[in-house]
């Protein structure tokens, strides 16, 4: 009874009472000093390493807040609340950036594909032969090297292309640089209005291709009230210093390529987005 | 089977990309009327080789066509007449020393007909002062399935083939030349060695039929057990090599003057009735080249060249040019899908330069730039081999090439 239970219990004991005396010496004797500053910055941090602030990890990012390498506004999916809670944590008035959505300059291409692609999904890959099966060789080519790296699942797919989900997008911007077209770009809330297409065909080829691509007929450069938008490379081009989203741009674009705020069809939209602006913009 | 000569009814579409290097500059406009070998477009630049004229007629308009890089070509495109004109300025050149013989080959319009297009006067035009160059490897081992044409050179044009290979050996002072075969063609193998008897410096070495048997590096190393560099010409190694099909058409050249405007093709594939090689004028359409072939069904997949490294044509215009060696039409093929990768190493056993393409792809996801250079992605040739082999059918090549794209974005 006393060998087989109470000896082996003692045992026990004594090597738990020992590994945790040498336990506590080596804590302490080789302790890593933490900063208290770093910890309750990386607290108000949103802590999924997405690189969004120029930085690997969120660690780092607060390291560089704290010694002021960096500014305490960088981080994108964190938004306003973690830029004023890390100007909490160091006493500071932080101007919040505003929160910006990752928006696909692209409606999907409406002709159909030129041939039958059976190879990697993976739209670097699909690239490589002929632009891609479609026949638009600026437009998306639908195979999701965006959705695969975002981390909040904000990339769907329609019409063969992609479309961000604005509540969910936190403009971490790792799909700007997934995409082998260039197609995606950062956009802030404010700036409501963008071309959703990035061709710099001429009309008659647009035209061949593509039921939504700019097709460049000058139409929204003659009627924008603030002349915000000018034709860079067969492709409407907005100036965001001037746009004052009105809308109307969306309302007579003939090809229905420029969106306000996401809606495709802006002019069907336009009375519930901004009834004040529609009335003063309708009888044109 | 004998060779058939085909005309195209149609018009002819050349492409003023046809070899790596610049592209050309056309010299005749639409409209213009062009003879049979007449120069239709040339370049300034060294490392490119000048366009001749494949059929007598006129020059519709000039055209941009697609090519598979997604950049668009300028093409020509030249209706046939029926009566055929030889140009009248060709005249066989003099060819007597070596300056000459690349002056002539730059003219005749030749790049390399294995399929890389590299223009082949670059390839003789080495630096003599600073490649010791010993042997001459002559490139007849075909190892792409389907693809018979360089045999056929070898059955029909013996003669030019040996003609050719003492023109550059004695013009560019190369003592020796190796003539490499596959072993599953004991009757070109046969042929040559009878025909090379009497001469001591020019063998014929019968090579294992295995893919990729003429890859530049892994046939030099099979026909001298020299090893090329990551990164280095075979010239440092002393080998000049040569399609056979490039060599029979310089000996050719030197005695007529007609410049490259056709070319052997193999037509194959699981739904041809008569898999044969014809002779076809450079610029024939596939269109064209289907209506001419018998065809059992219609196919869902046409490839131009190899069918491990050719490429896929959805287009029935895109034209025949002068590195097409093979068209192939296929229907029902099967259609695999990948599943994960069971680390079974089959894919580095089947890689002839003994890379690790497995690795790759686990680098290539995480975009491990150091990791991809450690395991020297680049020297992958993009054979094939290790997608045909996993047994998972993972689409390992796709990876490299994609990985190999990677690492020149980022330099």
């Amino acid at each position: 009874m006393v060998t087989e239970y109470i000896v082996p219990i003692i045992i026990f004991l004594f090597i738990g009472g020992a590994a945790g005396v040498a336990l506590t010496f080596a804590s302490r004797t080789f302790e890593i000093e933490s900063d208290e500053t770093v910890n309750q910055i990386l607290s108000k941090l949103p802590g999924i390493n997405c690189g969004a602030c120029g930085l690997s990890s969120c660690e780092a990012y607060a390291e560089a807040v704290r010694d002021g390498v960096f500014a305490p506004n960088l981080c994108k999916p964190g938004g306003i609340e973690s830029a004023q809670g890390i100007g909490e944590v160091l006493g500071i008035e932080v101007i919040p950036g505003e929160r910006e959505t990752a928006f696909v300059h692209c409606a999907g291409v409406t002709t159909e594909d030129k041939y039958i692609y059976a190879g990697t999904k993976s739209c670097v890959a699909a690239g490589r032969y002929y632009n891609g099966k479609g026949n638009c060789k600026t437009g998306c080519l639908g195979l999701g090297d965006c959705a695969d790296v975002c981390a909040y699942d904000a990339i769907t797919f329609k019409n063969g292309a992609a479309v961000v989900d604005r509540q969910r997008c936190w403009a971490c911007g790792l799909c700007v640089y997934a995409c082998p077209n260039n197609l995606i770009s950062l956009r802030k809330h404010s700036e409501r209005v963008k071309v959703m297409c990035k061709s710099c065909d001429t009309m008659k080829e647009t035209r061949a291709i593509c039921g939504n691509g700019c097709i460049a007929c000058n139409a929204c450069v003659k009627k924008c009230l603030t002349d915000a938008i000018k034709i860079e490379d067969n492709c409407a081009v907005i100036d965001y210093e001037i746009c004052t989203s009105c809308g109307v741009c969306a309302m007579i674009c003939p090809v229905k390529c420029i969106a306000v705020d996401g809606y495709k069809r802006a002019a069907a939209n336009l009375n519930e987005l901004n009834p004040n602006a529609s009335k003063e913009v309708l009888p044109m | 089977m004998r060779t058939k000569k085909l005309d195209s009814p149609g018009p002819v579409i050349i492409s003023m990309v046809q070899n790596i290097g610049a592209p050309c500059v056309p010299v005749v406009k639409p409209g213009d009327y062009v003879q049979t070998g007449q120069l239709i477009a040339d370049s300034d630049s060294f490392v490119s080789a000048p366009v001749y004229s494949s059929v007598t007629g006129k020059v519709l308009e000039e055209r941009f066509i697609l090519g598979i890089n997604g950049n668009l070509e300028k093409t020509l495109v030249i209706e046939p007449e029926k009566n055929e004109i030889l140009c009248e300025k060709i005249a066989p050149p003099v060819i007597e020393t070596r300056a000459q013989l690349i002056e002539a080959v730059r003219k005749s319009g030749l790049v390399g007909l294995g399929g890389a297009g590299f223009p082949t006067h670059v390839k003789i035009g080495y630096d003599s002062e600073k490649f010791n160059v010993d042997t001459l490897i002559i490139n007849g081992a075909e190892c792409e399935p389907y693809i018979t044409s360089d045999y056929r050179e070898f059955m029909e044009n013996s003669g030019d083939v040996i003609k050719g290979i003492k023109l550059i050996m004695k013009l560019c002072a190369i003592p020796h030349a190796i003539i490499g075969i596959e072993k599953n063609r004991p009757i070109a193998v046969k042929l040559m060695r009878e025909l090379l008897e009497t001469e001591k410096n020019i063998k014929v070495k019968p090579l294992p039929t295995n893919y990729p048997q003429g890859a530049e590096k892994v046939l030099i190393y099979n026909t001298t057990r020299r090893i090329v560099k990551e990164g280095q010409l075979p010239l440092s190694e002393g080998c000049l090599i040569l399609n056979v099909s490039s060599v029979a058409f310089i000996a050719r050249y030197a005695e007529t003057g007609i410049p490259l405007i056709s070319r052997r093709i193999t037509i194959d594939g699981n739904i041809v009735n008569k898999p044969s090689n014809y002779l076809v004028p450079v610029g024939m359409t596939l269109g064209e080249l289907m209506k001419k072939t018998d065809l059992r069904l219609q196919p869902d997949r046409i490839i131009f060249g190899g069918p491990m490294m050719g490429k896929s044509v959805y287009d029935l215009d895109t034209p025949v040019c002068k590195t097409t060696g093979a068209v192939l039409f296929f229907k029902d093929m099967p259609e695999y899908r990948a599943t994960s990768c069971i680390r079974c190493g089959k894919c580095l056993r089947a890689c002839s330069m003994n890379l690790m393409p497995t690795e790759f792809e686990k680098a290539y996801e995480m975009r491990d730039l150091k990791r991809l250079r450690k395991l020297r992605v680049n020297l992958c040739m993009e054979c094939g081999s290790c997608s045909y082999i996993c047994p998972a059918k993972r689409n390992l090549t796709e990876r490299n090439k994609l990985a190999k794209d990677l690492l020149r974005k980022e330099l």
